[in-house]
């Protein structure tokens, strides 16, 4: 695909990702034809810090779990009181790297 | 290779470990982990309002002396969470040995199932009630 083109992905999409990621990204797109474009466009994304939102607030009911897809942790964390409360805390550190594996999962699924 | 999900036999171990570590603290000394001053739920914690799992310690604590009516009253969780305590353990020790992934598969399945649009409403309008319930009874 045009150089300009992934760029301009990586631009706009780049917080999605972990930091480490964005070169093998790149460099599979390059190599992604014409055709997959629209495909790729037109990924949902989960945003990091919209989730660190919602975990500060509604994390011990494990509603940060349930947004990126990670419906069995969020009913561990739900049916504990997130993990009395303790759990909870360490997902407000952990949450915004499992948002990110969660998009590069995705991007992965659809890519191959 | 390991699977996406593989970490959860951490994840399970460690609440595990700490469910165990805190049931001991609630039945070695009752009087020192009870009333407001150790409230262990955050929700609780911040807006008086008990959370949907609230109880669920004393429910468990009612079961295992005994008391069925008791533990149902203060939560039907306590419930899960026993049979969680007592076989999750005992799961994860099978597929240690044995060298395979039972567990992982068993929870992949169940995560496939309430992700389901209509296993998803009832299971969110199960915990709505008991959370309902929870505020009536002022846990």
């Amino acid at each position: 695909m045009d150089a300009q083109k992934v760029d301009m992905f990586i631009m706009a999409n780049g917080k999605f990702f972990e930091a480490h990621h964005v070169p093998q990204i790149r460099e599979r797109l390059l190599l992604l034809d014409d055709s997959q474009w629209g495909m790729v466009q037109a990924l949902q994304f989960k945003d990091p810090t919209t989730i660190l939102i919602v975990s500060l607030l509604g994390g011990s009911l494990g509603i940060d779990r349930f947004l990126i897809g990670d419906t069995g942790l969020g009913v561990g964390k739900l049916l504990t009181c997130g993990g009395l409360g303790i759990w909870a805390i360490i997902d407000w550190f952990m949450i915004m790297g499992a948002t990110r594996e969660k998009n590069i999962a995705l991007l992965q699924q659809s890519l191959y | 290779m390991p699977r996406a999900n593989s970490k959860i036999y951490l994840v399970l171990a460690l609440a595990c470990m700490g469910g165990y570590a805190w049931l001991y603290l609630n039945l070695s000394m009752p009087d020192a982990v009870s009333g407001s001053d150790v409230e262990m739920c955050p929700i609780k914690r911040l807006t008086g309002v008990p959370c949907p799992s609230c109880g669920s310690t004393r429910s468990v604590v009612s079961l295992l002396r005994g008391n069925v009516a008791e533990a149902v009253y203060w939560n039907p969780l306590g419930f899960v969470m026993v049979l969680g305590l007592f076989v999750s353990p005992i799961w994860m020790a099978y597929d240690y040995f044995k060298k395979e992934q039972t567990l992982l598969v068993f929870y992949e399945k169940t995560e496939a199932f309430l992700k389901k649009k209509n296993a998803a409403w009832a299971f969110a309008l199960l915990i709505l009630l008991n959370w309902i319930w929870n505020i009536i009874k002022h846990l």
